[in-house]
């Protein structure tokens, strides 16, 4: 199967693969945290969140610390997974494109060096 | 995000370990465990040449299982503070084990002195650490607790028991409080 067939398609984007990467290394972040950890307003971290969350990706708690509200949010196993394998797809399409680039340099090189052998009859 | 190109798909690549590399940065504290191991040790090693070998043992075992319980609770309270929360059974895992390994050790391999022993096994619990925390810096601490024990054994086999110990925790005390001041400094 080729590589670009087991990308994930909702997490195939730098929003969502980065909120995965982060909560890949924790068991749970908080919202403020996400958003300054990957640059994000609130609202795009959210609006990205959602749809995670949605897809069971993503788990998020909302708390009371005192009178202070706090979001975390917590990757699920089917998140840590579809993460893994993400990666594992880029991997596999990195190495087939450089494999394929090495080849065709290698074509090239075989006729560059086939234009100075010496001529035969 | 399309990926077409090797361009494309290195980035992402590089996007997501750079993210992973980040948020491990802001968990790491390694003063802190240096600062308490470091502290509890050089007590009980200080304890240890003063009371004898006995003395030695229980200040071990009491202060590594106190220094312990402060680094996860310190841990926990500040992945609170930075907001990142990291799982801490593994890590209590790796203790457990590293304790087990260096009272094993402690008791069943003859060393000269006698408490080299402890810290081979606190050798291979520290590079567990590293191992589990993917940290170039850990795994060199735990190298130099190894070579610190080794040179002990080789140059100094004579020595006092407790001496080796006190040894260890002023080296990782005055590292760990280096530590925190480069990092208070830097920041």
């Amino acid at each position: 199967m080729h590589p670009t067939r087991e990308l994930d398609d909702l997490i195939h984007q730098r929003v969502r693969l980065g909120i995965l990467a982060v909560l890949q290394e924790v068991e749970r972040a908080d919202f403020a945290t996400l958003a300054d950890l990957l640059g994000l307003t609130p609202g795009n971290l959210s609006r990205n969140l959602t749809v995670l969350e949605e897809h069971g990706y993503v788990v998020i708690e909302k708390t009371f610390e005192g009178r202070r509200p706090r979001t975390w949010v917590q990757a699920t196993g089917g998140g840590r997974a579809a993460l893994d394998q993400e990666v594992r797809a880029l991997r596999s399409l990195l190495d087939r494109l450089e494999g394929r680039a090495e080849t065709g340099d290698a074509g090239r090189r075989r006729a560059d060096g086939g234009s100075t052998l010496p001529a035969t009859n | 995000m399309a990926v077409v190109d090797a361009q494309a798909a290195r980035t992402a690549l590089t996007g997501v370990e750079d993210l992973r590399r980040t948020t491990r940065a802001r968990l790491f504290a390694l003063w802190c465990p240096m600062v308490v191991f470091g502290a509890a040790m050089l007590g009980a090693g200080v304890g240890g040449l003063a009371f004898g070998p006995s003395a030695l043992a229980l200040l071990q075992i009491s202060a590594s299982i106190l220094a312990a319980v402060i680094v996860m609770v310190f841990y926990r309270r500040r992945g609170m503070r930075i907001g990142l929360r990291r799982r801490s059974w593994p890590f209590a895992a790796v203790s457990a084990v590293g304790f087990a390994l260096s009272f094993s050790a402690a008791a069943l391999v003859p060393t000269h002195p006698a408490d080299v022993g402890p810290w081979l096994g606190a050798t291979v619990a520290c590079l567990a650490f590293a191992a589990l925390q993917r940290s170039g810096v850990v795994a060199l601490w735990a190298v130099a607790i190894g070579g610190i024990a080794a040179a002990f054994s080789a140059l100094a086999p004579t020595a006092p028991v407790g001496a080796l110990t006190s040894v260890e925790g002023g080296i990782a005390l005055a590292s760990g409080t280096a530590l925190l001041v480069l990092v208070r400094w830097r920041a």
